[in-house]
Protein backbone atom coordinates (compact mmCIF):
# COMPACT_ATOMS: atom_id res chain seq x y z
CA UNK A 1 0.00 0.00 0.00
CA UNK A 2 1.15 3.58 -0.55
CA UNK A 3 2.43 5.76 2.27
CA UNK A 4 -0.50 8.11 1.69
CA UNK A 5 -3.21 5.47 2.15
CA UNK A 6 -1.34 4.11 5.17
CA UNK A 7 -1.16 7.59 6.74
CA UNK A 8 -4.84 8.16 5.96
CA UNK A 9 -5.79 4.86 7.62
CA UNK A 10 -3.84 5.78 10.78
CA UNK A 11 -5.36 9.27 10.85
CA UNK A 12 -8.90 7.90 10.61
CA UNK A 13 -8.12 5.41 13.39
CA UNK A 14 -6.73 8.17 15.63
CA UNK A 15 -9.75 10.40 15.02
CA UNK A 16 -12.20 7.62 15.85
CA UNK A 17 -10.46 6.92 19.17
CA UNK A 18 -10.39 10.64 19.95
CA UNK A 19 -13.97 11.50 19.04
CA UNK A 20 -16.18 8.44 19.25
CA UNK A 21 -17.66 7.95 22.71
CA UNK A 22 -18.76 4.36 21.96
CA UNK A 23 -16.00 1.97 23.13
CA UNK A 24 -17.16 -0.61 20.56
CA UNK A 25 -16.29 1.82 17.76
CA UNK A 26 -12.62 1.37 18.69
CA UNK A 27 -12.80 -2.31 17.68
CA UNK A 28 -14.36 -1.42 14.33
CA UNK A 29 -11.71 1.27 13.82
CA UNK A 30 -8.94 -1.26 14.43
CA UNK A 31 -10.61 -3.61 11.94
CA UNK A 32 -10.61 -0.84 9.31
CA UNK A 33 -6.93 -0.14 10.04
CA UNK A 34 -6.08 -3.87 9.76
CA UNK A 35 -7.97 -4.05 6.48
CA UNK A 36 -5.86 -1.20 5.12
CA UNK A 37 -2.52 -2.55 6.39
CA UNK A 38 -2.75 -6.33 5.93
CA UNK A 39 -6.25 -7.27 4.75
CA UNK A 40 -8.72 -8.75 7.24
CA UNK A 41 -11.91 -10.27 5.82
CA UNK A 42 -12.65 -12.02 9.10
CA UNK A 43 -11.41 -10.10 12.13
CA UNK A 44 -11.87 -10.78 15.82
CA UNK A 45 -10.32 -9.51 19.04
CA UNK A 46 -9.98 -11.94 21.91
CA UNK A 47 -9.40 -10.61 25.41
CA UNK A 48 -7.40 -12.91 27.64
CA UNK A 49 -7.94 -13.08 31.39
CA UNK A 50 -4.89 -14.88 32.68
CA UNK A 51 -5.92 -14.79 36.37
CA UNK A 52 -9.24 -16.51 35.48
CA UNK A 53 -7.63 -18.65 32.75
CA UNK A 54 -10.32 -17.71 30.27
CA UNK A 55 -10.72 -15.87 26.98
CA UNK A 56 -13.54 -13.67 25.74
CA UNK A 57 -14.27 -12.25 22.28
CA UNK A 58 -14.62 -8.46 22.50
CA UNK A 59 -14.91 -7.60 18.79
CA UNK A 60 -16.11 -9.56 15.78
CA UNK A 61 -16.50 -8.67 12.12
CA UNK A 62 -19.02 -11.55 11.85
CA UNK A 63 -21.09 -11.49 15.05
CA UNK A 64 -23.72 -13.81 13.52
CA UNK A 65 -21.25 -16.72 13.41
CA UNK A 66 -18.54 -15.47 15.82
CA UNK A 67 -20.52 -13.64 18.50
CA UNK A 68 -19.06 -11.19 20.99
CA UNK A 69 -19.16 -12.17 24.67
CA UNK A 70 -19.26 -15.54 26.29
CA UNK A 71 -16.07 -16.96 27.80
CA UNK A 72 -13.99 -20.04 26.99
CA UNK A 73 -11.17 -21.63 28.96
CA UNK A 74 -7.63 -20.86 27.81
CA UNK A 75 -5.99 -23.72 25.92
CA UNK A 76 -2.37 -23.77 27.07
CA UNK A 77 -0.75 -25.16 23.93
CA UNK A 78 2.64 -24.39 22.33
CA UNK A 79 1.08 -21.61 20.25
CA UNK A 80 -0.31 -19.88 23.33
CA UNK A 81 3.00 -20.28 25.16
CA UNK A 82 4.94 -18.73 22.23
CA UNK A 83 2.60 -15.73 22.30
CA UNK A 84 2.79 -15.33 26.05
CA UNK A 85 6.55 -15.63 26.41
CA UNK A 86 7.94 -14.37 23.08
CA UNK A 87 5.10 -12.16 21.79
CA UNK A 88 5.34 -14.28 18.66
CA UNK A 89 3.16 -13.35 15.67
CA UNK A 90 1.87 -16.53 13.98
CA UNK A 91 0.86 -16.59 10.32
CA UNK A 92 -0.48 -19.42 8.17
CA UNK A 93 -0.44 -18.45 4.55
CA UNK A 94 -2.16 -21.27 2.65
CA UNK A 95 -5.25 -23.46 2.65
CA UNK A 96 -3.03 -26.53 3.09
CA UNK A 97 -1.32 -24.98 6.14
CA UNK A 98 -4.69 -24.31 7.77
CA UNK A 99 -5.59 -28.03 7.73
CA UNK A 100 -5.88 -29.46 11.21
CA UNK A 101 -5.25 -26.11 12.94
CA UNK A 102 -8.83 -24.88 13.37
CA UNK A 103 -11.83 -26.78 14.75
CA UNK A 104 -14.06 -24.43 12.73
CA UNK A 105 -12.14 -24.74 9.45
CA UNK A 106 -15.26 -25.47 7.35
CA UNK A 107 -16.90 -22.27 8.56
CA UNK A 108 -13.69 -20.29 8.00
CA UNK A 109 -13.47 -21.58 4.42
CA UNK A 110 -17.13 -20.87 3.78
CA UNK A 111 -16.29 -17.22 4.56
CA UNK A 112 -13.58 -17.25 1.88
CA UNK A 113 -10.63 -17.41 4.27
CA UNK A 114 -7.57 -19.58 3.63
CA UNK A 115 -4.86 -17.73 5.53
CA UNK A 116 -4.64 -16.49 9.11
CA UNK A 117 -2.53 -14.32 11.37
CA UNK A 118 -2.54 -13.92 15.15
CA UNK A 119 -0.85 -11.04 16.94
CA UNK A 120 -0.42 -11.21 20.73
CA UNK A 121 -0.93 -8.00 22.72
CA UNK A 122 0.83 -7.54 26.05
CA UNK A 123 0.75 -4.89 28.75
CA UNK A 124 2.69 -4.98 32.01
CA UNK A 125 4.18 -8.37 31.17
CA UNK A 126 0.75 -9.95 30.83
CA UNK A 127 -0.93 -11.19 27.69
CA UNK A 128 -4.14 -9.13 27.46
CA UNK A 129 -5.44 -10.26 24.09
CA UNK A 130 -4.90 -11.46 20.56
CA UNK A 131 -5.73 -9.96 17.19
CA UNK A 132 -7.06 -12.68 14.89
CA UNK A 133 -7.31 -11.88 11.19
CA UNK A 134 -8.18 -14.23 8.35
CA UNK A 135 -8.27 -13.59 4.64
CA UNK A 136 -7.82 -15.18 1.23
CA UNK A 137 -5.07 -17.65 0.38
CA UNK A 138 -1.57 -16.11 0.39
CA UNK A 139 -2.47 -12.88 2.21
CA UNK A 140 -0.10 -13.16 5.16
CA UNK A 141 3.41 -13.60 3.79
CA UNK A 142 6.56 -12.01 5.29
CA UNK A 143 5.39 -8.53 4.29
CA UNK A 144 2.04 -9.11 5.97
CA UNK A 145 3.81 -10.04 9.21
CA UNK A 146 5.88 -6.84 9.06
CA UNK A 147 2.78 -4.72 8.56
CA UNK A 148 0.91 -6.65 11.26
CA UNK A 149 3.52 -5.43 13.78
CA UNK A 150 2.33 -1.88 13.04
CA UNK A 151 -1.03 -2.88 14.50
CA UNK A 152 0.40 -3.60 17.95
CA UNK A 153 0.38 -0.07 19.38
CA UNK A 154 -3.13 0.80 18.08
CA UNK A 155 -4.44 -2.62 19.16
CA UNK A 156 -3.04 -2.29 22.67
CA UNK A 157 -4.97 0.98 23.09
CA UNK A 158 -8.14 -0.69 21.73
CA UNK A 159 -7.80 -3.67 24.07
CA UNK A 160 -7.46 -1.37 27.09
CA UNK A 161 -10.61 0.52 26.00
CA UNK A 162 -12.62 -2.66 25.31
CA UNK A 163 -11.44 -4.46 28.44
CA UNK A 164 -12.51 -1.48 30.54
CA UNK A 165 -15.90 -1.44 28.77
CA UNK A 166 -16.53 -5.17 29.25
CA UNK A 167 -15.08 -5.20 32.77
CA UNK A 168 -12.42 -7.72 31.79
CA UNK B 1 17.16 5.23 14.95
CA UNK B 2 14.50 4.61 12.31
CA UNK B 3 10.86 5.32 13.03
CA UNK B 4 9.98 1.62 12.76
CA UNK B 5 12.69 0.70 15.27
CA UNK B 6 11.60 3.48 17.64
CA UNK B 7 7.98 2.27 17.50
CA UNK B 8 9.08 -1.34 18.09
CA UNK B 9 11.08 -0.17 21.12
CA UNK B 10 8.00 1.69 22.37
CA UNK B 11 5.66 -1.29 22.01
CA UNK B 12 8.19 -3.61 23.67
CA UNK B 13 8.42 -1.18 26.62
CA UNK B 14 4.61 -0.98 26.91
CA UNK B 15 4.40 -4.79 26.85
CA UNK B 16 6.36 -4.91 30.11
CA UNK B 17 5.32 -1.56 31.66
CA UNK B 18 4.15 -2.12 35.25
CA UNK B 19 3.66 1.53 36.21
CA UNK B 20 2.36 4.82 34.83
CA UNK B 21 5.94 6.12 35.08
CA UNK B 22 7.19 3.31 32.81
CA UNK B 23 4.47 3.97 30.22
CA UNK B 24 5.22 7.70 30.11
CA UNK B 25 8.97 7.07 29.97
CA UNK B 26 8.40 4.85 26.92
CA UNK B 27 6.48 7.70 25.26
CA UNK B 28 9.26 10.16 26.18
CA UNK B 29 11.87 7.92 24.55
CA UNK B 30 9.73 7.54 21.43
CA UNK B 31 9.31 11.33 21.22
CA UNK B 32 13.03 11.92 21.68
CA UNK B 33 14.02 9.24 19.14
CA UNK B 34 11.73 10.68 16.47
CA UNK B 35 10.68 14.34 16.78
CA UNK B 36 13.17 15.36 19.45
CA UNK B 37 12.57 17.00 22.85
CA UNK B 38 15.00 18.40 25.43
CA UNK B 39 12.22 18.46 28.00
CA UNK B 40 9.16 16.19 28.02
CA UNK B 41 6.20 16.31 30.39
CA UNK B 42 2.69 14.89 30.74
CA UNK B 43 -0.04 16.95 32.38
CA UNK B 44 -3.15 15.07 33.34
CA UNK B 45 -6.39 16.99 33.62
CA UNK B 46 -9.45 16.55 35.79
CA UNK B 47 -12.01 18.98 34.40
CA UNK B 48 -14.67 18.04 36.95
CA UNK B 49 -12.34 18.98 39.83
CA UNK B 50 -10.88 21.92 37.88
CA UNK B 51 -7.29 20.80 38.48
CA UNK B 52 -4.28 19.69 36.48
CA UNK B 53 -1.21 17.78 37.58
CA UNK B 54 2.23 17.30 36.07
CA UNK B 55 2.12 13.52 36.12
CA UNK B 56 5.46 12.92 34.49
CA UNK B 57 8.65 14.85 33.73
CA UNK B 58 11.86 13.95 31.94
CA UNK B 59 13.77 16.28 34.29
CA UNK B 60 12.67 15.60 37.88
CA UNK B 61 15.58 17.61 39.34
CA UNK B 62 14.90 20.93 37.59
CA UNK B 63 11.32 20.57 36.40
CA UNK B 64 9.65 18.19 38.83
CA UNK B 65 6.28 16.47 38.73
CA UNK B 66 3.71 18.26 40.86
CA UNK B 67 0.63 17.85 42.93
CA UNK B 68 -2.62 19.21 41.58
CA UNK B 69 -2.89 22.86 40.68
CA UNK B 70 -5.69 25.01 39.25
CA UNK B 71 -6.19 24.75 35.50
CA UNK B 72 -4.36 27.48 33.54
CA UNK B 73 -7.34 29.28 31.99
CA UNK B 74 -6.67 31.85 29.28
CA UNK B 75 -5.62 31.89 25.64
CA UNK B 76 -3.56 28.68 26.01
CA UNK B 77 -6.53 26.87 27.53
CA UNK B 78 -8.74 28.05 24.67
CA UNK B 79 -6.41 26.56 22.05
CA UNK B 80 -5.59 23.26 23.73
CA UNK B 81 -8.71 22.50 25.74
CA UNK B 82 -11.59 24.28 24.05
CA UNK B 83 -10.52 23.93 20.43
CA UNK B 84 -8.46 20.78 21.11
CA UNK B 85 -5.71 21.99 18.82
CA UNK B 86 -1.96 21.75 19.23
CA UNK B 87 -0.36 24.78 20.86
CA UNK B 88 2.93 25.57 19.12
CA UNK B 89 5.38 28.36 20.04
CA UNK B 90 8.88 28.81 18.69
CA UNK B 91 10.24 31.73 20.73
CA UNK B 92 10.56 32.37 24.46
CA UNK B 93 8.55 35.59 23.97
CA UNK B 94 5.58 33.58 22.72
CA UNK B 95 6.00 31.08 25.56
CA UNK B 96 6.12 33.96 28.08
CA UNK B 97 2.68 35.10 26.93
CA UNK B 98 1.03 31.90 28.15
CA UNK B 99 3.25 30.15 30.74
CA UNK B 100 4.01 31.73 34.10
CA UNK B 101 7.21 29.66 34.49
CA UNK B 102 8.79 30.86 31.23
CA UNK B 103 11.97 32.01 33.01
CA UNK B 104 12.65 28.51 34.30
CA UNK B 105 11.85 27.04 30.88
CA UNK B 106 14.31 29.46 29.28
CA UNK B 107 16.96 28.64 31.90
CA UNK B 108 16.61 24.96 31.00
CA UNK B 109 17.55 25.85 27.42
CA UNK B 110 14.05 25.63 25.97
CA UNK B 111 12.45 28.34 23.82
CA UNK B 112 10.01 26.30 21.74
CA UNK B 113 7.11 24.06 22.67
CA UNK B 114 4.35 21.78 21.37
CA UNK B 115 1.42 20.99 23.66
CA UNK B 116 -0.58 18.10 22.23
CA UNK B 117 -4.03 17.38 23.66
CA UNK B 118 -4.52 13.65 24.28
CA UNK B 119 -8.16 12.85 23.63
CA UNK B 120 -9.90 9.51 24.15
CA UNK B 121 -13.64 8.97 23.68
CA UNK B 122 -14.24 12.72 23.33
CA UNK B 123 -12.55 13.45 26.65
CA UNK B 124 -9.32 15.42 26.95
CA UNK B 125 -7.42 13.30 29.46
CA UNK B 126 -3.93 14.80 29.32
CA UNK B 127 -1.50 16.93 27.36
CA UNK B 128 1.88 15.85 26.09
CA UNK B 129 4.34 18.72 26.26
CA UNK B 130 7.63 18.73 24.41
CA UNK B 131 10.14 21.59 24.57
CA UNK B 132 13.37 22.31 22.74
CA UNK B 133 15.63 25.10 21.45
CA UNK B 134 14.30 28.23 19.72
CA UNK B 135 12.61 27.58 16.40
CA UNK B 136 12.77 23.80 16.77
CA UNK B 137 9.10 22.91 16.23
CA UNK B 138 8.71 23.58 12.53
CA UNK B 139 5.49 22.65 10.69
CA UNK B 140 7.23 19.45 9.53
CA UNK B 141 7.97 18.44 13.13
CA UNK B 142 4.42 19.30 14.21
CA UNK B 143 3.19 17.00 11.44
CA UNK B 144 5.55 14.27 12.70
CA UNK B 145 3.99 14.56 16.16
CA UNK B 146 0.53 14.12 14.65
CA UNK B 147 1.50 11.09 12.61
CA UNK B 148 3.85 9.32 14.99
CA UNK B 149 2.90 10.25 18.53
CA UNK B 150 -0.86 10.82 18.73
CA UNK B 151 -1.80 7.12 18.96
CA UNK B 152 1.14 6.07 21.21
CA UNK B 153 0.24 8.98 23.54
CA UNK B 154 -3.32 7.64 23.94
CA UNK B 155 -1.89 4.21 24.67
CA UNK B 156 0.53 5.56 27.30
CA UNK B 157 -2.33 7.34 29.11
CA UNK B 158 -4.55 4.23 28.93
CA UNK B 159 -1.76 2.10 30.41
CA UNK B 160 -1.12 4.72 33.11
CA UNK B 161 -4.84 4.81 34.00
CA UNK B 162 -5.02 1.01 34.13
CA UNK B 163 -1.87 0.72 36.27
CA UNK B 164 -3.10 3.38 38.69
CA UNK B 165 -6.52 1.68 38.91
CA UNK B 166 -4.90 -1.67 39.66
CA UNK B 167 -2.34 -0.30 42.11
Amino acid sequence: MSDTSRDTAFRIFEETLARNTDPLASGAALHDLANALIGARLFTLTAIEMPLMQVRRVYSSHPDVYPVLGTKPIVLDDWFEAMRTERRITAINSAAGMEGQFPDLALIRSLGCNSSISVPIMVGNELVGTINALDEDGRYGPEGITHAAELIVPATAVFLILRRHFGV
Amino acid sequence: MTTTKALATFDAAIAVAQTAEAAYKALQELAQATVGAKLFTIMTVDMAADVARRAYTSDPANYPASGTKPINYGPWFDVVHKRREYFVANTIEDIAQVFFDHELINKLGCQSVINMPIIIGDELVATMNILDIEGYYTPERVQMVRELLSVPAKLAVLVAQTRVANA
